[in-house]
């Protein structure tokens, strides 16, 4: 009897054997892959027009093998489908490409000013129904088409997708005017209280194409990609622009600022003015809400340190009293950035801040009222700043440059 | 039969068949119903849970060391017995067929899309009737080492989103109301109350008096589990997107991005947390053949193994045609389901095996 | 060598032994005759029939087989014989009772009543005497001849430890066990096994240490072998395994004298069988295969590395090709960027799938391997050396396999060399097999699925009773001081519980409070 079930057994152990030997069915080798690195949403006005930045990997790689060496190639290859959703217009790419898209390795999302103003909430259903795609990629709005972004190589880089997905995260940490916001947080933005959010731009400087390997041959290229202006949604649409000054007053009042640099005017005893200019590495935002007499208002304490990386004004830096007008200048400084942000935020009728989360948390009774009709509640509450500036560290140098040849010229 | 389970064993066996598809579908219900509180509502499951898991133990503990159905037969009569027998079969193979198609169902949205489902069902009953061929102890052990693995991979998994993590977003607190978080409440719960293997797996047991413990840990280390994870993807996620999301535990690791060459590692987990899966349906299958074995008084269990596995395969591929069929069944069906087998079923048994206290004894004497 | 019909021999050495199944007679002529009927015509068979003077009527003769005889110990009984025979003595007892006690020169002599036991004493190397008028022979032992001497174990080396091997002769390794242990608790049990070879097995223990049933089930199981021939300790390994149809090694074996004394200390029971220098040693647990002696010389930090090193090739060298697979044709996404480019690169010219390419590099390996242990020495190593890199960066280059999976076929390959215990590798090479077809028709899910079914086959594995994933399933947290890592030798007070008998209280091996610490005593 035993040795019925085990020959049954064997039955279905062979069975399953003949899996191995017909190709299964999710399997995919690695060179029927064409590996995305960059993926370019458009809208024509009536169709969505998806542009795929693909990988060449006999391109890139120098490893050996049958492909490589001879004339130089590519590494990128850029082509655009249409559709009616943006899923058809991914499968229209089966009739041009010899290899089945693969998403997984993605690295940005650029969407066009157009369609971020009509809305890309197909964009994000997308991106959480499928396992391909991935939720972290990030996510950048582009004045022009995503497709003409995609086709631009970029300097010291040779997949412009990593590229640009490394360039926001650079800036994101390094100088935090502009934040990264991957697919995940963009959906966690837009349903949140306040159903705003923000996007970074990117786009061309310059006029030419540079769309050819010829850019790779000279020391300059004539035309690059760049971070630029901060775009505001909200309710899934696009509504505006901020600039890069407002745009770090976001980061500031979002608590989301790591590092950056700010300059502040000084003036020194001869009249010469200058600037000084002071790198900012730890700061943190505290945003509470304030209920008086059914009054909301807001109060922002940030807690700034930083340290002193380059100085104009003839100045002696050791001297305590030096540091305390500097460091009251920064805090001035710091201040006019979160003001006009809000101010500018409030102007444009959308929260981009966090405040609405901030008020349902700490009054969430009053929060039923509010949310009723919160762009409103929103625009007439006020915002007061305490910025406390320290500078911790002077550098190298007890003296700046400026107070030296000063002195000398003195006598 | 050989008493040969100890404790931390039956721990690993109560929480690894509580906490692979409790983990997969508690945090989206809960969520869904009660938002940002959600975890609230894990938080009572868990107390009313441990309450549950007592009661479960405490009936446990009157068993004098007879196998469980010969037990009831030897108070309640035969035919009350065999009843039982039947009924917690059927219940047992239904939960088998259910858990199954749940995990292939994950399987195939994750990760193997084009493969028919036939297969991953056929592939996933014959591990479940090839490790049970061994008899329980084999199990027991496999879970026990199972349970090890998770301790070790669940703290990295959560240590690895450590900065995605935002507690604020469960703020405010009770937000959602005390309707919606009592409704959230009954998945976690109903999930929580298949701690009644423990009626089944006690008899085996090396020290059976130490059930109780093994019974309180083992809900107490589930109701953690889901509780994190609960807790994890709310503050990840805030409450809005995460209710939209099927498998919130893998969306949570799949956007771990450490350095730049620890990406998109859902997939290990995914594994990990199969074989998990993979114990709880062996435990399951465990409890249907075992049941009817002794109710239906068959001689050999390996033929009802293989038969039930069978029968699992056809009725799993007939039963949903639709993945959708099978996702409401979870949702509404079930609820009456497990609550008639988890709860009123064990609650009908104590309360038989109160009332008839005194006959245990006189019966044993009698019996040939 | 091989496994004849056992039926069929039966019949005719019963019909055999029913003819010879005699007593012996006091005619001296009858019984040699018998005796050479039973050994055969060989010319190697001496017989040398001798007198003695105070013994007129009765004449003795000598049988021995030349060859398996010690020759000197043959010379100096012979001397002793004719000196003796030459002595005049008053004795009422009679030749064969002055014989077995006043002209033997050997120290093992023992009586004989049957011409079967004589002719088999015969065969095994003893010396027989037949004395005439006597109901009774003497078997003397005799046994030596041309063997092996003691040298280093070609095949568990280490680096620090002794170099002592067990070589074929039973004698000679029960020597060799006796001087490490040389406690009054250390057992010896003899027993002959195989109708034609009628090797000799003993069976090796401390009593009181071992535990009694599982002692008692080695030699239950021994006794049941019913085959014409053990020709090697593995012919035994395979009867009395637990179970047929597994991959792992239920029984360890083991070259060195050290090794089995210490299993034995720790409760273990040693099978040595004569004619090979490989012992048994049963119950085998998951663990103690990747356990070699001289973890225990080496200090415990560099041993507890070692040990994790070995467990993790273990793992490699089962999985490593399955996951490559599994990785690089299902979720390319785990990934890094780079290194996918890379992989796609070297891809592009290559014809067969993944699955197909690992698949022949595997094939191709083995063949390597089972090449390179038949070559003469000398070529050897040139053959390896040629074969390995050229054969791959050669097959690279043509474009027929890409560079990638030649390096994780080597690296498996290497792996699977670091386990200790060669039985145990050989498993994970043919568990490797399995595994790389699951996981290339179901990914990763396909490689959970077969460790799951392996899993659940090892926790239902047993060796003479004893769980084999021991320290693990069932824990028992104490035993885990010395399984994948080695806690140093003050640290490991009592005998890991489960091996050793329940008897004698788990006795301290070590005295307490042995931490070295240069200030505890006097300076």
């Amino acid at each position: 009897m035993r040795s019925t079930i085990r020959s049954a057994m064997m039955v279905v152990l062979l069975l399953l054997l003949c899996v191995a030997t017909t190709g299964c069915w999710n399997r995919i080798e690695l060179n029927e892959l064409a590996i995305t690195s960059a993926t370019g949403v458009d809208w024509d006005g009536q169709n969505w027009v998806m542009s795929y930045q693909v990988l060449i990997p006999a391109a890139i790689s120098s490893g050996i093998g049958t492909a490589g060496g001879g004339t130089p190639q590519s590494p990128v290859i850029v082509y655009s489908t249409k559709g009616k959703s943006i899923r058809e217009a991914m499968m229209h790419s089966y009739s041009e490409s010899p290899r089945k898209l693969f998403y997984a390795h993605n690295r940005v999302v650029i969407i066009s000013e157009e369609v971020a103003r009509r809305g890309f909430n197909e964009l994000l259903d997308v991106y959480f129904r499928n396992s391909g795609p991935r939720e972290t990629v990030s996510m950048l709005v582009t004045p022009g088409t995503a497709r003409r972004v995609l086709e631009q190589f970029m300097q010291l880089v040779i997949i412009p997708g990593e590229g640009m997905k490394d360039i926001i995260m650079s800036e994101a940490r390094n100088a935090s005017v502009l934040p990264n916001i991957p697919v995940y947080q963009m959906a966690m933005n837009l349903t949140s209280d306040a159903k705003s959010s923000v996007l970074p731009e990117i786009y061309i400087s310059g006029n030419e194409d540079t769309s050819t390997l010829d850019s790779f041959t000279h020391t300059t290229i004539p035309s690059k990609l760049k971070l630029g202006r901060l775009a505001i949604l909200h309710n899934d649409r696009m509504i505006g622009w901020m600039n890069r000054k407002q745009s770090l007053g976001v980061s500031f009042l979002r608590d989301e600022v790591k590092q950056t640099t700010i300059t502040t005017p000084c003036t020194d005893e001869q009249g010469h003015s200058g600037f000084d200019t002071l790198v900012i590495q730890r700061s943190s935002t505290k945003l509470k809400p304030k209920l008086t007499e059914g009054k909301l208002s807001y109060n922002a304490k940030v807690h700034v340190s930083g340290v002193l990386t380059e100085s104009d004004c003839a100045q002696n830096l050791y001297k305590p009293d030096i540091i305390m007008k500097m460091e009251s200048a920064a805090e001035q400084q710091i201040q006019q950035v979160l003001k006009g942000a809000w101010k500018k935020g409030q102007q444009m009728g959308a929260d981009v801040f966090g405040a609405a989360e901030k008020a349902h948390r700490k009054y969430p009774k009053a929060w039923k009222q509010w949310s009723k009709d919160w762009n409103s509640v929103f625009g007439e509450a006020p915002l007061e700043v305490q910025v406390d500036f320290r500078i911790t560290r002077m550098g190298l140098s007890n003296k700046s440059f400026q107070y030296m040849t000063d002195k000398n010229k003195k006598g | 039969m050989k008493r040969e389970i100890s404790t931390l064993q039956t721990v690993a066996i109560v929480i690894n068949a509580i906490t692979p598809t409790a983990v997969l579908s508690v945090p989206g219900v809960a969520i869904g119903f009660a938002s940002n509180d959600g975890w609230i509502a894990v938080l009572i499951a868990a107390a009313a849970g441990v309450i549950i898991a007592i009661a479960m133990a405490a009936i446990c503990r009157r068993n004098p060391g007879l196998l469980f159905l010969e037990w009831i037969e030897s108070r309640l009569g035969t035919a009350t017995g065999i009843f039982i027998g039947v009924l917690l079969g059927v219940y047992y193979f239904n939960a088998f067929c259910m858990i199954v198609r749940e995990f292939a169902n994950f399987i195939e949205d994750m990760v193997l899309d084009e493969t028919p489902i036939v297969m991953l069902i056929v592939v996933m009953v014959a591990v479940s009737a090839f490790s049970i061929a061994h008899g329980i102890e084999a199990m027991a052990r496999s879970a026990a080492l199972v349970l090890y693995l998770i301790m070790i991979i669940v703290p990295i998994s959560v240590g690895l989103n450590f900065d995605d993590i935002n507690f604020k977003e469960l703020l405010p607190f009770f937000d959602a109301g005390a309707t919606r978080i009592g409704l959230a409440t009954i998945a976690p719960l109903l999930w929580l109350s298949e701690v009644s293997i423990l009626l089944i797996v006690q008899p085996y047991m090396k020290y059976p008096k130490s059930v109780m413990r093994a019974s309180v840990i083992g809900s107490i280390g589930s109701s953690l589990q889901l509780l994190l994870v609960t807790v994890i993807s709310t503050s990840i996620f805030g409450a809005d997107v995460v209710r939209m999301m099927s498998y919130p535990l893998f969306n949570m690791v799949g956007i771990v991005e450490v350095g730049e060459f620890v990406e998109r590692i859902e997939i290990f987990t995914i594994s990990v947390w199969g074989m998990t899966m993979y114990v709880k349906m062996a435990v399951f299958l465990f409890g249907a053949v075992h049941c009817f074995t002794h109710a239906l008084r068959l001689k050999s269990s390996m033929h009802v193994l293989f038969s039930i596995s069978l029968l699992a395969v056809a009725t799993i591929i007939v039963t949903w045609p639709r993945n959708t069929e099978h996702g409401q069944y979870v949702m509404i069906e079930s609820v009456p389901f497990f609550t008639l087998f988890n709860l009123i079923i064990p609650a009908c048994i104590a309360i038989g095996l109160l009332a008839t206290r005194g006959r245990g004894a006189a019966k044993g004497e009698q019996a040939p | 060598m091989f496994m004849s019909n056992n039926k069929r021999k039966q019949e005719t050495n019963t019909g055999r032994e029913r003819q010879v199944e005699q007593l012996l007679v006091p005619d001296l002529d009858q019984n040699m005759e018998r005796l050479q009927l039973f050994l055969g015509e060989g010319a190697d068979i001496v017989h040398r029939t001798l007198t003695h003077r105070s013994f007129p009527d009765q004449r003795y003769s000598l049988f021995y087989i030349d060859g398996i005889v010690d020759g000197a110990a043959i010379g100096t009984m012979l001397l002793g014989l004719l000196e003796d025979g030459n002595k005049i003595i008053e004795s009422t007892d009679g030749l064969y009772t002055h014989l077995t006690d006043r002209s033997i020169a050997v120290g093992k002599i023992r009586p004989a009543e049957t011409i079967q036991e004589l002719g088999y004493a015969v065969l095994e190397g003893s010396s027989v005497i037949l004395v005439e008028g006597s109901l009774k022979a003497i078997i003397i032992d005799t046994t030596g001849g041309e063997s092996r001497s003691v040298e280093e174990p070609t095949s568990q080396t280490v680096v620090r430890g002794p170099k002592e091997g067990f070589t074929e002769n039973l004698r000679t390794n029960t020597a060799l066990m006796r001087r490490i242990i040389k406690s009054p608790k250390l057992r010896f049990d003899y027993k002959v096994i195989g109708r034609e070879t009628r090797t000799n097995v003993a069976i090796v223990y401390l009593q009181g240490i071992a535990q009694d049933d599982v002692v008692q089930e080695v030699h239950r199981r021994i006794d049941q072998i019913e085959i014409d021939a053990i020709l090697e300790s593995g012919y035994i390994e395979e009867f009395i395994q637990d179970k047929a149809f597994t991959p792992f090694p239920l029984i360890q074996n083991t070259e060195r004298p050290d090794t089995a004394c210490a299993s034995i200390l720790e409760g273990q029971v040693v099978i040595m069988v004569s004619g090979t220098p490989f012992v048994l040693i049963a119950p085998a647990t998951f663990v103690k295969f990747f356990q070699s002696s001289e973890d225990y010389y080496q200090r415990y930090d560099i041993s507890t590395f070692l040990r994790l090193i070995r467990v993790i090739s273990f793992f490699i060298s089962m999985l490593l090709p399955s996951l490559y697979i599994a990785i690089t044709t299902f979720h390319q996404e785990m990934l890094p960027t780079p290194l996918l480019i890379s992989l796609a690169a070297q891809r592009e010219g290559v014809p067969f799938p993944a699955l197909v390419e690992a698949f022949l590099m595997e094939i191709t390996f083995e063949i390597l391997r089972e090449a390179g242990v038949r070559m003469p020495r000398i070529i050897g190593p040139a053959i390896s050396i040629v074969g390995a890199l050229v054969l791959g960066q050669a097959a690279v280059q043509a474009g027929l396999v890409s560079a990638a999976m030649v390096i994780v076929v080597s690296f498996t390959a290497i792996a699977s060399f670091v386990i200790p215990a060669v039985n145990m590798g050989v498993a994970a090479r043919l568990i490797r097999f399995a595994l790389m077809i699951l996981g290339g028709s179901f990914g990763l899910f396909g490689i959970m699925s077969g460790l799951m079914v392996l899993l659940a086959h090892m926790s239902g594995l047993r060796s003479f009773g004893k769980p084999y994933l021991l320290p693990f399933s069932p824990l028992i947290i104490s035993n885990l001081k010395d399984a994948f890592i080695r806690v140093p030798w003050w640290a490991m007070r009592k005998r890991p519980i489960g091996m050793s008998s329940n008897q004698v209280p788990n006795q301290n091996r070590i005295g307490g409070g042995k931490r070295p610490d240069p200030d505890q005593g006097g300076a």
